[in-house]
């Protein structure tokens, strides 16, 4: 039913070449498809379309609770506020804008508020950000926010396995700290405890990498790269 | 700092692993409104994303899909909100300061047109920037009012969140007090399968709205990634887990809704995974029961 009412709903435009250009091992035409259909559904939601918000828990719960988890530890504490972040799309689903944010992002933003908020209800200490930065990440009551880049009008659950590649292309050693500090939500020094390697150098590794798959992911960068 | 390295510290910014130093140096920045660096910044929230996209967590179960269904009947959507950060929480503070800055302002701006064209003495002059000077001051007041507002706004937004989350906690420790209180609970007793263990719990259910609650004591810690798992036995869906915890000094419990095609429970088992579990066992099992027996 869900899928029936998203392919009712009138067809976004999107730009035939850079579709084009997309072709090759990074981000390709299906992940933008993918965020086109995610872009529906926020449409949609807004609209008061529940079982829009049906079909975006079934493409991101997983997405949304290991985030969750990362942060709060605890698997019932994730789930708590993996729905809460899910309600909150739905409650306030008309504070979306596609001219800043992928829905993806957007998501994952408000999903990782809703897991802070319960981290400090429930007294647990762990890495993340400050209100102050989190604001600026979320982005959401400016009245000049920064415009969508180019990975926004790509992100979408089918970019996962352009993602786990782009990830397989880092050196190893990158790869690893970027692992630990991303999957498992360790700070610097905890990664370079486990890794038994100098801060400073687990400090460059995990920089490094995230430079090389952003540049991975991003067409216009590849496109420039010799 | 150039705009360029910005771009590169702002993928650590993102996600917290930015030193201070560093990080204060780009919120000043920020602040002064590069609109490039601005444009990185959702860049680099865009890649946390994709990173969020290559390690999802355990297939949520099936009965918080439910849940959120239930959650979103029950709550009803806010009324839309401006931009401007004026919700209608703010309305009324907001909306008496603009009208007394539109009483004051109204009269100020006529005189002043009035005395600026027609003035000719030194004392209408004198007057004209008297006025000015009190416009300037009203300006002010009503910059700073709004800019309370916001913070109050702000607050209030914490404060909701929290109580969301004290609602919703409430809401399940009431329904496991409902719950346990059921006539009707059935119960099963789960014994440890290593003899030195001390490790027990007891899982209880009630078939009218397929709860299950779990309580266990004297549990060895988990150490992450592992988990402990609830397995069920089911009459029509064999072995289904029922949910996974974390034990705290030795105790847990775990309260979860079953779906409803899986016919009655025969009996329950915990494992400690590895990591979390797919759709069977993959770690040993520390505790295990027999029949189903009423209370």
């Amino acid at each position: 039913m869900s899928l029936a009412l998203v392919a009712n709903t009138p067809p976004m435009c999107w730009n035939a070449s850079l579709a084009f250009r997309l072709r090759g091992d990074g981000l390709d035409g299906k992940s933008v498809t993918g965020n086109r259909t995610d872009l529906r559904l926020m449409e949609s939601i807004k609209a008061g379309d529940a079982a829009a918000l049906e079909t975006l828990y079934a493409r991101y719960a997983r997405t949304v609770l290991g985030v969750c988890r990362r942060i709060l530890g605890d698997p019932r504490d994730a789930e708590e506020a993996m729905l809460d972040a899910f309600a909150q799309i739905w409650e306030q689903g008309d504070r979306y804008d596609p001219g800043r944010a992928s829905p993806l992002s957007y998501l994952m933003t408000v999903a990782r508020s809703r897991a802070i908020d319960r981290a400090r209800a429930v007294g647990r200490v762990g890495r993340w950000i400050s209100d102050e930065d989190e604001g600026l990440l979320a982005d959401l009551d400016r009245d000049d926010p920064a415009p969508a880049g180019p990975l926004s009008s790509l992100l979408s659950a089918e970019s996962r396995g352009v993602v786990e590649a782009a990830l397989g292309r880092l050196p190893a050693d990158q790869r690893e700290a970027v692992e630990l500090a991303f999957f498992e939500g360790l700070s610097h020094r905890e990664v370079a405890d486990r890794l038994a390697a100098p801060l400073g150098t687990v400090k460059t590794r995990i920089r490094q990498g995230l430079i090389r798959l952003r540049d991975g992911l991003d067409p216009a960068a590849r496109e420039g790269a010799p | 700092m150039s705009c360029a390295a910005r771009r590169d510290a702002l993928l650590l910014f993102a996600s917290g692993l930015l030193d201070e130093a560093e990080a204060a140096e780009l919120r000043a920045h920020l602040a002064g409104g590069c609109a490039a660096c601005a444009r990185h910044l959702g860049e680099a929230r865009d890649v946390e994303a994709a990173l969020a996209l290559a390690a999802p967590g355990p297939e949520p179960l099936p009965a918080l899909r439910a849940e959120l269904l239930r959650r979103i009947d029950r709550v009803p959507r806010l009324a839309p909100r401006s931009r401007s950060r004026r919700s209608w929480r703010g309305f009324v503070p907001i909306a008496l300061a603009a009208g007394l800055a539109a009483l004051l302002a109204a009269p100020v701006g006529w005189l002043a047109a009035a005395l600026h064209y027609e003035a000719r003495s030194a004392e209408r002059r004198a007057a004209l920037a008297a006025l000015q000077e009190r416009q300037t001051a009203l300006e002010q007041e009503l910059a700073e009012t709004r800019a309370d507002h916001d913070e109050m706004d702000q607050e209030i937004g914490e404060i909701e969140a929290h109580s969301r989350i004290v609602e919703s906690d409430l809401e399940r420790a009431q329904r496991q007090v409902a719950m346990l209180t059921e006539p009707d609970l059935v119960t099963l007793d789960l014994r440890p399968t290593s003899p030195g263990s001390d490790a027990r719990a007891r899982v209880f259910w009630e078939w009218d709205d397929y709860y299950c609650y779990l309580h266990a004591e004297g549990l060895a810690a988990a150490r992450a990634p592992q988990v402990y798992a609830l397995w069920l036995d089911t009459e029509r869906s064999g072995r289904i887990l029922a949910g996974t915890f974390v034990p705290e000094g030795g105790r847990a419990t775990l309260w979860v809704q079953l779906p409803r095609d899986i016919g009655r429970a025969q009996r329950a088992h915990v494992t400690l995974e590895p990591e979390a579990p797919g759709a069977s066992p993959a770690g040993s099992i520390q505790l295990t029961s027999g029949a189903s027996r009423p209370l």
